[in-house]
This record gives structure tokens, C-alpha cells and sequence, in this order.
């Protein structure tokens, strides 16, 4: 059930307004966590025991975890035990995600690897299908596991409370991860109707379909006829499909967090910020700390920091870096092309690391001023062209293409589509065409505004009842006209569903 | 206080965005479906009963015989009920919307897109004209057909900025005109719309067209237009009118009508006993001009006059089509 279809826009209001009218709270939780299981179903009812068995596993292992930190034990014995239980949770775990993720890749690299040196293996070859957003909620019902491991939270007893937390619907397929500290203890107090919830939730709703289906949805169409033939369109075509693909994948994940953070506030859940203006950042490490803040921090706080983080010299930390950023690649698909692009954003803060005593030198030999804002800009466009290089490994079908592709950006030239109309026969006419770019010319605007801290909602919140009434009634017809919808469109699912 | 404040913000801000959609979704409109609404308007403001013969059909229809021809010559009481690229499934809903005001004699079925049902199509003009008849059951069975179980298709019939949003950077003047339900041209010819334009094409030989069987599904819907018909004690005749193109459903139509009580006029088999000429009956390729609709009338009407018990319109004083034509 996708987040822009009708039948969750049946769904939604259906859940909510059962939710609101039932009076008891346990019910309430009952009646969320029915709807959620109902939601995941949706996709494929089959892989709700996969969702199922991760929630037992980690709830059972929070559960052990209390029991062992209560035992009588010698701390060695303590140590070992909550090590072995965080073990198991994690094996078993990452094991069905493994099988379902990445089976058929270790086979095919085990293959390839036998074949170089000569030896031909009949590998069997499994037809599976990936369960849609088994990446984030192992992840979330992991995260959990390590948190009572490491005394942050107390493990819950509620077994269906829990189930929720691992479940809750509009953060289940795409995020965002959130953590046990954080979204459990809302769970466990439902919450009744507020209307300032509701207000700022279908604000936050409407923020999120727009970015999905006006320029998302709108861009895609560009994107997929260039990258669907980049021997024809190459050069200006592919930078300017490259450009919009940074912009689609932010509005299209962006839009999703959003759609699900609003769809939570109006239950009176607060879901964590996943993306803070990243774009706007002036570097790549930056931008890491900006986009994705759900998943980036996971990694941080499970991978990063266990493995040392910086704590144990600058090789080790530029070691710790590459491996949290590979690993982040293979985390978004089993393809070379996704650890290309992880070990690509990796190998960025490296260098860019590396490189800043040489950098700082150039700026106090030149005398620039570090706060102006050219110098921002300079930095900001540069860590655009950064990320946006590695986005082409993440579009591209395979390394090869994305190489490819990169080639043909930096040797083709014809600049001149740009400014012969060329450009609007790639399946956004002018008027489309335009009308994305004066779209991402919002965003932008929005983004701005996030950086410096103003919140656009709150500021419609704060005007006359009029004002708001016509803002939220002209955007919502806005985006009904000018989206991309309805039964002529080929739905585009959200990019993150895949992963 | 604040929670009636809230609760009236909420049904205001609902009923703008519902106005809206509303709003938008008529401004968006495909602009040819106007004329469908005034068509289907103009129809439904004849006195009961007064039409003998209604034509039925695509723009080979309304564009392809003189109503006027029918009345002037022959005394043909005949009503033009047609529109662009109907299919035989939209047919069959004009012929049923028809008769709750009109009990005709005799029906005649264009057969252009006679073996072109409608199944799983998105809503689009012919569909969404639709709206505006006035059997409620019928267009539901209509729909049924034609959106299958896809909700966003039925939605799109209810909501049609569902369906054409997308129109939003090929607005003109007449997408922000009202619908004019004002048919008085259409009132005095009936139905028929006139063209006097002349493109010479070259009527394709009778023998050289190649045939094709009707689908299962055009022939279920053929099988109910005639069951209507036959509940209604009304005469089919189907016909086709040249053009230079293909018709692939001759031999099919002849077959079916024989098979089922009924009349086939093929005009490309008797296009020299019409009497078409390829230099001067067309006004484009596909469809007849004022010229060839008029031999159409004339052919058809003896035909109708020669096997029909049809009344003789210019003996009524007053009667709708003195004076109109």
C-alpha cells in the first residue's frame, strides 16, 4: 500500500478515526498494531511472519538481556551471556536479511571468483523476493537489542507493545529507524485527538505529497528516459537527469519521511527528523550528518563506535569511516554499484579529511574568509558535485554503466540542448520541464528556511484562521493538479521500498 | 470554544478543497466533451415521442447524414443522437438513455466502432460525457466494464481532475467557458453537425478490404443493443459509411444482422449506388461533408421509407423539424 495510492488514503482515515474514538488505551495499541501488521500485508501477506519472527527474536532477547543483568552472576559469566544473547538476536537477524538480500549476490560473487581462477561451480540460484523494508525494520528491532545490551533503555515486557514499536506502519517500510528510546515510550502512552497534531501533521502530509508527486514522480519521467539510454543522451542530458536524480531521490525519500512523520504526528507520535537541508551542506561529512539522520546515525552508534570510532588513532577512523560507509552501500542493495557509491561518499571524507591542513594553509595564505557566503557557496556547490557523482552509482544499473555514464558527462559535449529545445523532448515537455524547476526552486526556499531555523509550518500555524485555511485547501489542489496521479501515471513506488 | 473553532476550520477548509477539485476538475476537462453535453441536452429537450428514426454512432454518424435531408425529402421525423468516437459500448448507453424519453421506430446504428468495446480503458472523453445521462443503473454496468475493479478509474469518473490534471498546460478560453447547454444550432439540424469543406480521397474498393471477425465482447454488446431494441419494439438498421480507410467489419455486420432480425446497410459495398464521388462528398478522410451526407439521407431514407412504416413529418403543422432545417 503505497503512501500516494487511493487505498491508503482509505486506510488512513479509517485507522485514525477508529483510534481516536476507542476509549480504552491497551485497544488503542491493540487496534495500531492490527492496522500496522494490515499495512505490511498489504505488500505480501506472507512476509508478516518474517516481521513476526524478528519481533520475537529481539523482544525475546531484551527479555533474557533483563534477566541475565538480574541474575546472581559473576561479571565474566554476565559479560559472556549478554554477549552471546546480542549475538544470537544479531545473527539471526541479519541472517533472513542476509538470505533475503544478499544470497544470490555472495553466490554470484563466489562464482565469479572460482571462474577467474579456472573452477566452474554449479551454484544453485534461489528465487526470492525481498520483503519490503526488512532493511529497516531488522535494523529497528536490532537497534533495540543493542540498547538494552548497553543499558540505555529497560527491556519491554509488553510483548504487543513492542510488536508495535517494531511494526508501527508509517515509519515500517522506508523509515525512519527510529530508536526504542525514543519511540516506544510514546507507544506506550496512546494519545487521544489534539487538533494542533492534526493540524501540523496534515501540514507535514501535504509538505511530504508534494515533494512525492509533484516533483518527485515529475523528474522521474526525465530521469528514466536518459538513464534508460544514455548512448543517446549523453553529455548535457545525463547532467542535467544526474542533477534532477539528487533532487528526486531527496524529494521521493524526503517526501515519504515527511508523509510519515505527519501521518505519526497526527497519532501523537513524534518520529526523528531523517533529513535537515543536506544539500546545503559544505561538505561531504556534512551532508552524511543531514541526510538519511536515521540510518547515519545507526551506523554511528552500532558500527562506528564499536569498531572504535576515532578513538583509536587516524588510521584506524579512516579504516572505521570506509567500512561504516561499504557497509552502508551493501545495506541500500546487494549490487557492486551501491558499495561503489558507499565506499565513493566514504573515501570523500577521507580525503576531505586528509586534505584539511592543506586546505586550511590555502585559506590563510589566499586570506579568505571562511564565514562569507561565496565561500559557502563554493562549498556547498562543491559538495553538490560530490554527492551528485556518486548518486550516478547509485541510479546506474551496474558499475560498468555508471563508469560509463560518468565518461560520457565529462568528454560529451553539447551544451547546446540545453538552449534548442532539445532538452524538452525527453519526456518533460517546456511546460513540465519548467514547472520542476520552479518546484525545486520551492524546495530550496523550504530548505533555507530549515537551515536557518525557521519552520514553515509554524509560521502558517501562526497566522489568521483564514490565511491557513486557504493555504492548506489551495496546496492540496495544487498538488492534486499538478502531480503526477492517477490512473494514466504508472505509479512510481518510492525508491526506498527496494532496499 | 476553541474545539467548535477547530471543527468549523476543518469542515471550511474541507469543503474549499472539495470545491476545488470540483472547480479544477472542470477547467481541465478534455474541451470536446462540451459538445457532447449540449448534444445530449438538446436531445432530451425534444417533446416525448416525437422522433421516429435516431440515429446512433460515432462522428461517421452525425457528420455522415443529413437529418435534414431525411425530413425535407422524405418526411423522416429523424434525430442525429451521436458523437465523436463512440464506441458500440457507449452506443448501447445512448441508445438506453434515448429511450426513456423517446420511443422510435426505427434505430439507426453507425457501425464504425462497432467492434470496438470498451474493457479496462482509463476514463477518458467518450466515458466521462457519460456523466451527464440519466440511468443511473445503466452507467453503472457501463463503468463496470470499462474500469474493471481499478478504483482509481472509477474515482476518476467521480473526480475528474483525477483523469485529466494533466491537461493543466493546455488550457484555452473555452476550458474556463461554462458548459453551454444552449443547442439551438443543434436543434434546428437535429443533431447533425454539417461540413462543407471538400477534401478529394479515393473510396476504397468494397472487395479489397480485409475482414475481421467481431470480438466475443462486441458481439455481447450488439446482442443487448438488440435485446433493448427488441423490448422497446424498435427496428435495427446498422450501417457503415465510407471513408478512406479500412473497415474490416463488413462481412461480420452483415452476418450478425442477418443472424439477429436485422438490417446492414453497407455504404462502401453500394458506394456507387449512393453515389459518392471521392472529389467532392468529404470534407477529410474519414468522414462525409455536407454534399455526401445528403446522398447518405437520400439512400437511407428511400431505404427506411421502402421497409418501414414511417410517418410523413411535413403533414404535422408545428411538427419539430418545419422550418428548422
Amino acid at each position: 500500500m503505497l503512501f500516494n495510492s487511493i487505498d491508503f488514503l482509505i486506510f488512513f482515515p479509517i485507522v485514525l478515526s477508529v483510534y481516536f474514538i476507542i476509549p480504552n488505551s491497551r485497544i488503542k495499541q491493540l487496534w495500531l498494531l492490527a492496522s500496522s501488521y494490515y499495512f505490511y500485508m498489504c505488500w505480501n501477506a506472507r512476509y508478516a511472519i518474517l516481521i513476526l519472527t524478528s519481533t520475537f527474536i529481539t523482544y525475546l532477547s531484551g527479555i533474557l538481556l533483563e534477566k541475565v543483568k538480574q541474575a546472581d552472576l559473576i561479571s565474566e559469566k554476565q559479560v559472556l551471556y549478554k554477549r552471546s544473547i546480542v549475538a544470537g538476536s544479531l545473527l539471526s537477524n541479519l541472517g533472513i536479511l542476509f538470505y533475503f538480500k544478499y544470497i544470490n549476490f555472495t553466490i554470484d560473487v563466489i562464482s565469479r571468483i572460482f571462474t577467474h581462477v579456472h573452477i566452474q561451480l554449479n551454484m544453485p540460484s534461489f528465487d526470492i523476493m525481498l520483503p519490503v523494508g526488512i532493511s529497516f525494520y531488522t535494523f529497528q528491532a536490532l537497534s533495540y537489542t543493542m540498547d538494552v545490551y548497553r543499558d540505555e533503555i529497560y527491556a519491554e515486557k509488553d510483548f504487543f507493545q513492542y510488536a508495535l514499536f517494531v511494526s508501527f506502519f508509517p515509519q515500517l517500510v522506508a523509515g525512519p529507524i527510529e530508536r526504542s528510546k525514543n519511540l516506544l515510550k510514546q507507544l506506550a502512552v496512546p494519545k487521544n485527538f489534539n487538533f494542533e497534531n492534526f493540524r501540523e501533521g496534515i501540514l507535514l502530509m501535504i509538505w511530504g505529497y508534494f515533494l512525492k508527486i509533484v516533483i518527485a514522480d515529475r523528474l522521474s519521467i526525465f530521469i528514466d528516459r536518459v538513464y534508460g539510454d544514455h548512448s543517446v543522451y549523453g553529455g548535457w542530458y545525463l547532467i542535467v537527469a544526474t542533477i534532477f536524480f539528487a533532487v528526486q531521490i531527496y524529494c521521493d525519500f524526503g517526501g515519504y519521511s515527511t508523509i510519515a512523520m505527519g501521518a505519526a504526528k497526527i497519532l501523537g507520535i513524534d518520529l526523528m527528523e531523517n533529513f535537515d537541508a543536506p544539500y546545503l551542506s559544505t561538505s561531504v561529512a556534512g551532508f552524511w550528518r543531514k541526510w538519511h539522520i536515521s540510518l547515519t546515525s545507526w551506523f554511528k552508534d552500532y558500527l562506528y563506535i564499536p569498531l572504535g570510532g576515532s578513538r583509536k588513532g587516524k588510521f584506524r577512523k579512516y579504516m572505521n569511516k570506509m567500512s561504516v560507509f561499504l557497509v552502508s552501500g551493501l545495506w541500500h542493495g546487494a549490487q557492486f554499484s551501491f558499495i561503489m557509491w558507499g565506499g565513493m561518499n566514504g573515501a570523500y571524507q577521507v580525503i576531505g579529511e586528509i586534505l584539511q591542513p592543506v586546505r586550511d594553509k590555502l585559506v590563510s595564505v589566499l586570506h579568505l574568509n571562511r564565514h562569507s557566503i561565496g565561500h559557502k557557496l563554493v562549498h556547498v556547490f562543491g559538495t553538490f558535485v560530490l554527492v551528485d557523482l556518486s548518486w550516478v552509482f547509485f541510479r546506474a544499473k551496474g558499475v560498468k554503466e555508471a563508469f560509463s555514464m560518468i565518461k560520457s558527462i565529462f568528454t560529451v559535449n553539447n551544451l547546446y540542448v540545453l538552449f534548442d529545445g532539445s532538452i524538452y523532448n525527453c519526456g518533460l515537455d517546456m511546460a513540465n520541464f519548467w514547472l520542476a524547476i520552479i518546484c525545486i526552486g520551492i524546495l530550496l526556499f523550504a530548505d533555507v528556511c530549515k537551515y536557518r531555523k525557521i519552520r514553515i509550518r509554524d509560521v502558517i500555524i501562526a497566522q489568521d484562521y483564514w490565511f491557513r485555511w486557504l493555504i492548506i485547501a489551495s496546496s492540496v489542489c495544487m498538488i492534486l493538479l499538478l502531480g503526477k496521479w492517477g490512473p494514466s501515471f504508472d505509479k512510481a513506488s518510492f525508491i526506498y521500498f527496494q532496499f | 470554544m476553541r474545539k467548535i473553532r477547530a471543527l468549523i476550520g476543518t469542515l471550511v477548509t474541507v469543503a474549499m478543497i472539495v470545491y476545488g477539485i470540483n472547480k479544477l476538475g472542470f477547467i481541465v476537462r478534455p474541451t470536446d466533451t462540451d459538445g457532447a453535453y449540449s448534444q445530449i441536452e438538446t436531445f432530451h429537450s425534444l417533446p416525448e415521442d416525437s422522433v421516429e428514426v435516431i440515429i446512433y454512432g460515432s462522428s461517421h454518424a452525425y457528420r455522415g447524414l443529413s437529418t435534414i435531408e431525411m425530413y425535407n425529402k422524405y418526411g423522416i421525423g429523424a434525430y442525429n443522437y451521436a458523437w465523436h468516437w463512440q464506441s458500440i459500448s457507449t452506443t448501447k448507453i445512448w441508445l438506453k438513455d434515448s429511450l426513456l424519453t423517446q420511443s422510435p421506430k426505427v434505430a439507426l446504428i453507425e457501425c464504425f466502432n462497432a467492434n470496438a468495446p470498451l474493457k479496462d480503458v482509463p476514463l477518458y472523453p467518450e466515458i466521462y460525457y457519460c456523466r451527464y445521462l440519466r440511468r443511473r443503473s445503466g452507467i453503472d454496468d457501463y463503468l463496470k466494464q470499462c474500469f474493471g475493479t481499478d478504483k482509481e478509474k472509477y474515482l476518476a469518473f467521480y473526480m475528474p481532475l483525477c483523469a485529466f490534471h494533466d491537461n493543466w498546460d493546455t488550457l484555452t478560453e473555452s476550458s474556463f467557458a461554462g458548459l453551454d447547454a444552449d443547442g439551438s444550432f443543434l436543434r434546428k439540424t437535429m443533431g447533425y453537425a454539417p461540413d462543407d469543406k471538400v477534401t478529394e480521397i479515393t473510396i476504397p474498393e468494397y472487395l479489397a478490404l480485409p475482414q475481421e471477425p467481431l470480438s466475443t465482447l462486441a458481439i455481447a454488446e450488439l446482442d443487448e443493443i438488440v435485446s433493448i431494441c427488441q423490448e422497446n419494439d424498435v427496428e435495427i438498421v446498422f450501417y457503415t459509411v465510407p471513408w478512406e480507410g479500412e473497415y474490416k467489419n463488413g462481412d461480420a455486420m452483415a452476418k450478425y444482422a442477418q443472424e439477429n432480425g436485422c438490417a446492414y446497410l453497407d455504404l462502401f459495398k453500394y458506394a456507387d449506388d449512393v453515389g459518392y464521388d471521392g472529389a467532392t462528398d468529404f470534407s477529410d478522410k474519414a468522414h462525409l461533408n455536407t454534399s455526401g451526407s445528403i446522398k447518405t439521407a437520400d439512400y437511407i431514407g428511400k431505404y427506411l421509407l421502402e421497409n418501414y412504416d414511417l410517418k410523413d413529418m411535413r403533414d404535422d403543422e408545428g411538427d419539430i423539424w418545419g422550418g428548422e432545417g
